[in-house]
Parts: structure tokens; sequence; C-alpha cells
């Protein structure tokens, strides 16, 4: 069978009643966390981790995918209606959305949003079927020299490129491999850093730091200088499809944010974060309405949408063929396939062909789904923002200990979880980007594992580090990313003397 | 020198503890004779090391006076003084609920957490506050244990298990 077979072979499963439920209640559940700030994909499916005790693997990553997926198309619509917003794919979003909703335009921008969202969720995910097989089996040749290359990229790019300030953002990775020494070696199993306490001889649980750092972190913050005035919302008009002038200026932003969003989803490169970014820059340099930038520009909404989109679908295929997730979501879908005791790597294609493809065919299903929903329900979501801060909050924390407790069954775990989310706070405080401490701890024992056989292999020669071409270009890509903003900075600083910036 | 002290010293102090503790106590671990070469050593002395070199530079750093700004967040308004009450609050809260959960069971020390953490931050209404925290509690118990079949303990409610 080729992979067309079995594409359909998974639709068939994923038109199946039980699929289409679950992912519906992804994109719905997905599009809600999106819209409410402080929640995102990633807590979401922290908190969802329970269901792989009781549904089958199929079904539960149909939905972590659909909320994955609809996070993304959430996250627009507060930061069109708001200016904030609700996820950090979609900071680039409020730029020219929020201009657009005061111009009177909001249906528009939610429109372009929306619909790039699909085309480029669309292309992303046909992109993912036709790549993920191809690069399956190439990375069987993979050596452990080339993962571990992988994963020093990941960790340059999420450190450097997130957040104002480089050193802070390696900071913050070396809390979370710091985090992800403790517990036992994976080789020798013997216990490290445990502090004689049996409770740690696992390991800090994924799901309590990534929901400590996130929610409770989140919280705290919130709770620590929390804005008084309510939110101003924008009003909007309701609109099914976008005027064809509009449509005339969207298209090719969607196209170009879809190949900007896809190839940077598939490297180790920060996920769809730093994709909206480039995208933005790339339309704004394009456009032939550059005067309209900073004052409601569609192509400015049209362009990030699609490319955030697309680089979700993009963080799926090295997720699936290599077992290397590049963005925080991803590492907790990484630890649901570990409950099912399922290895997703370059032999996943090939022993789970069903629960692939009936994932990628979901997604395509999610995606029309999400446009269905997106633009009539925009009403809808708007309403949910109006939720007081205060309740809102509040729940936060309450499902941030649901969750930390369903995995770890003990109160000990929960105050593990507290203890998080304060050194969270510190971080937020001092502007240390969080998402590096979770990378680094998820990613910072499968970096020792695979520096360790490669090490043992050539007998401790650390040539054999570089001693394959690929390992090469991913590390010398390493060291652009910390360079490059390394040194845009530094000119940045020549060229504004006496001010002070974070370096 | 700095102007005013920045908290951000103690962060880089807390990296700095973490690496020397990581350095001191690697040591400790027991190589195996078949891991002689990239042994369960190595990568802790890397960390460890990164740890301690962070900090230094992030020191050196906060001390010239270059600071990140802070977090930005749709609810948060950067320009306010840290309201330590409320946040002392919330930890506290969260520690007690911690405690809570065995003697009296998940949805009541939720309805705890949620109706204390709603108060902290500024809602006012007793009853909605009462009623919304119990529901909330509850109704997410029952979501949990019935449908997706996960162990929280009931108090209480257990009998309905």
């Amino acid at each position: 069978m080729n992979s067309f077979d079995y594409l359909m072979q998974g639709f068939a499963s994923a038109l199946t009643p039980q699929s289409l439920m679950f992912a519906l209640l992804g994109v719905l559940l997905g599009t809600l966390v999106g819209v409410l700030p402080g929640i995102g994909p990633a807590m979401t499916v922290a908190l969802l981790l329970p269901i792989t005790f009781s549904v089958p693997a199929t079904s539960a990553f149909i939905l972590f995918a659909g909320v994955f997926y609809g996070g993304m198309y959430g996250g627009s619509t507060t930061s069109i209606l708001l200016n904030t917003p609700g996820e950090s794919a979609s900071i680039i979003t409020a730029l020219e959305g929020n201009k657009m909703a005061k111009l009177g335009r909001g249906a528009q921008a939610l429109a372009t949003a929306a619909i790039g969202s699909f085309v480029a969720g669309t292309i992303g995910t046909v992109l993912l079927a036709l790549l993920a097989p191809v690069m399956a089996d190439w990375a069987v040749t993979l050596t452990s020299a080339d993962y571990f290359a992988l994963v020093v990229l990941a960790f340059c790019t999420v450190s450097a490129m997130l957040g104002a300030s480089p050193l802070r953002g390696v900071a913050s990775l070396t809390v979370g491999l710091a985090l992800g020494l403790i517990g036992l070696d994976s080789v020798s199993g013997q216990p490290r850093f445990t502090f004689g306490l049996f409770e740690l001889a696992n390991g800090v649980d994924v799901v309590i730091a990534a929901v400590g750092m996130f929610a409770v972190g989140e919280t705290l913050y919130v709770a620590s200088r929390m804005r008084h005035a309510p939110p101003k919302l924008v009003p909007v008009n309701r609109t099914w499809w976008l005027p064809k002038e509009d449509l005339k200026r969207s298209w090719k932003p969607w196209l170009r944010g879809t190949f900007i969003g896809f190839p940077l989803g598939v490297m180790p490169a920060g996920g769809p974060v730093v994709t909206t970014f480039l995208s933005y820059a790339v339309e704004k340099k394009l456009s032939k309405h550059p005067e309209e930038f900073g004052k409601g520009a569609i192509e400015g909404v049209a362009g990030p949408e699609a490319a955030n989109n697309a680089a979700v679908a993009g963080v799926l295929v090295p997720l699936l063929t290599l077992g290397l997730p590049t963005s925080a979501t991803a590492a907790i879908m990484l630890s649901a396939f570990g409950s099912y005791g399922i290895q997703p790597g370059p032999l996943l294609f090939e022993m789970q062909p069903e629960l692939v493809w009936t994932l990628i065919a979901s997604l395509c299903i999610g995606n029309v789904m999400l446009l269905v929903l997106n633009l009539p329900l925009a009403g809808i979501w708007v309403k949910v923002l109006q939720i007081p801060r205060p309740y809102l909050y509040a729940g936060i924390l309450v499902c941030a200990s649901l969750g930390a407790y369903a995995s770890s069954q003990s109160w000990q775990g929960l105050l593990v979880l507290l203890g998080i989310g304060m050194l969270s706070y510190a971080m937020r405080r001092y502007g240390w980007p969080v998402v590096p401490a979770v990378v680094g701890l998820i990613l910072g024992p499968i970096a020792e594992d695979n520096l360790r056989k490669t090490l043992l292999v050539s007998q401790g020669d650390p040539a054999a580090l570089v001693g394959t071409p690929f390992a090469q270009a991913m590390l010398a890509l390493a060291l652009l990313a910390i360079t490059v903003p390394l040194i845009m900075k530094t000119r940045a600083r020549r060229r504004l003397p006496g001010q002070r910036a974070a370096g | 020198m700095p102007k005013h002290f920045s908290g951000e010293l103690l962060l880089a102090v807390l990296l700095a503890a973490a690496g020397g503790y990581v350095l001191v106590r690697t040591p400790a671990i027991v190589v195996p004779p078949s891991a002689a070469v990239a042994g369960p050593r190595l990568f802790p002395y890397l960390v460890g090391g990164l740890l301690v070199l962070i900090a230094v530079l992030l020191a050196v750093q906060v001390l010239r006076g270059r600071a990140a700004p802070p977090e930005e967040g749709e609810d948060v308004d950067p320009s306010r003084r840290t309201d330590w009450r409320a946040m002392l609050v919330v930890i506290v809260l969260f520690a007690a609920h911690a405690l809570l959960i065995e003697p009296i069971g998940w949805p009541l020390a939720a309805t705890v957490l949620f109706a204390g953490t709603a108060a902290a931050l500024g809602a006012r209404r007793w009853p909605v506050i009462l009623v919304s925290s119990f529901a909330l509690a509850i109704g997410l118990w029952a979501v949990f244990v019935f449908g997706l079949g996960a162990y929280l303990p009931g108090g209480p409610f257990q009998m309905w298990t």
C-alpha cells in the first residue's frame, strides 16, 4: 500500500462518529483556550492527559491535535478584538488586526485570519502527509550525533529567539536542564539529584512542570499586578466571507505565510511564534501599501495567521518522525505517546500506520470544522472574553490542580507544582521567557542520551559529535541562531547610544 | 553600581546555587565500569558548569543595570507596584488546597481554592462566588472521575463513585 491508500483509510476511520466527536471537541476546546488569556494549548493538552487511560490512542491524538490547531484560531480573535493576544503566536496579529477593528474592519480581519488559517492548515496538513513518510525513511539513517545536534539547535533557537534578552532565554533553558537532571539515570539506573526522595525517582513530571510554568506562574503574575480596568472590546459586525478587494490582498500573504510557517515549524526553530514575526516582516517588505502597516494593513493579519497554522502542521513532522518536539505543546503530546507505550520516531509509520493516517485525516477535517465554526461563532467567543478576571484565574488554578493531581496522584505533586509556579512568577517578573525552561526539561534527557551514545561509540572522542555532514549543518545553524540576534542587538545599540538595552 | 537593588540578583544567586549543588553532588554518582566513557557524570557536569556560567554573566548584567522588560500580558498592568498581599494569599491558598485534598476530598478543597482566589483577586459578591466555586468543583470532579476514569479523592462524595 502506498501513502495515498493509507490516507484514504485514514479518512475512513476519521469519519467515524467517534473520531468526528473527538475532533469537534478538540477544536472547540482549542478555540476556547486560544481565546482565553492565561491558558493555552500546551496547558490544555496537559490537563487532558488523563484521558490517555480511558480512550484509544487514535482518539486521544485527534483530540490533542484539534486543541493545537484550535488554539491558533482562537488566539487571533482576542488579538483582533482586544489588542491582547490570547496566545504568544498571535502577538503579531494584534499589531494590524486591532487597528483594523478600530477602523470598523474587524469582521474582515477576523475573516482573513480564519480563512488564512484554513488555507495554511490544509496545505500544511497535505505537506505533512507528503513529507512525513519520506522523512521517516530518511530518519532511520540518522545517528545519535545527528539527534544531539538537532536538540542543540532546538535549544539555541528557543532560547535566543524568544523574549527580549537572549541571555535570559538561556538562563531559562538551564533552569529546565537542571530540573531534567532529577531522576533515575537512564543508562545505569541509579538516582541522581533526588534529594533522597522516593517521589523524585521518576524525575519532575512534565505535566507538573508545564502546568506550573504556564498556569500557576501566570496566575501568580496576574495576581501580583492585575489590570483592574475592564477589557476594551471593539464591537464587530458579522461576516461570512471576505469582500473581493480584501480577498485580492489576502491570498498571496496566505500562501507566503504557509510556505514560511511550514518549513520553520519542521525545523526546531522555536515553534509557531518565530514564524509569525518573519511573515510579518516579509509582508511589510512586499506590500504595495507599506504606508498602511501599523494602521491596519490586512496583509499583516493574513500572513502571520497563515504562518502560525502552517507551523503547527510543520511541528508535527519532527514529532511523529523523529520523536523530537519543537514546541511546548508537542512536548506534552510526546509524553502522551509515552503513556500508550508508543515510541514516536522513524518506525512509527510502519508500526502504527492507522494511528498516523487517521490523525492526519482528522487534521484536515478539524480544519474544515474550525472554518465553519469560527466565522459565525466569533460573537460567542467575544462573550467568553467577558468572564470576570477573578473567576477566570480562580478557574485556571483549579484546573491546574486537577491536571497535576490526576497525573501525580499525590498532594506532594501539588506542592512541587506550586514551587515551579513561584519560580515561573519570578522569571516572568524579570522578563525571562518560560518556554525554554519547559523545552529544556523535556529535551534535556534526550540530549544526554544521544550525547552519551555518540561518545560511547566513538570511545570518548568528542570529534564524533561533528562527524556527519547533517550534524555539522545543524550545529552551524545553531551557532547562527545564537550569533545573529547578538550582532543585531549590538548594531542597534551602537545606533542608539546611551539607550539601555538588555543584551 | 545599580541605582536600585534588583531582585533579579536573587534569581542569579539561585541559578548559581543550583549549579554549585549539581557540581558538588555529581562526584557522588557511581560510575559503573561498563560506562567508563561518557558515564552518568558527564551531562550533570556540563549542566552544572553552564548554570554557574550563566549565573555569573547574568549577575554582571544586572549589576550594570541592564534589565529586560517584565513579561506583558493582557491582564497585567506592568506599571503597577507588586501586590504582595494578593500573591501571598493565592500561594497560601494553593498550599492549603494541596494539604486538604486527602482529608476533605478534591471537590471541597477545590471549592476553597476557587472561592479564596476569586475573592483575593477582587470578586466581591459572595453568594455568586460560593455557588460558582462549588458548581465548578463538583462538575469538574464528576467529568474527570466518571467521564475520564481519573482518580480524585471524593471526600464526602466518594460514596457516589
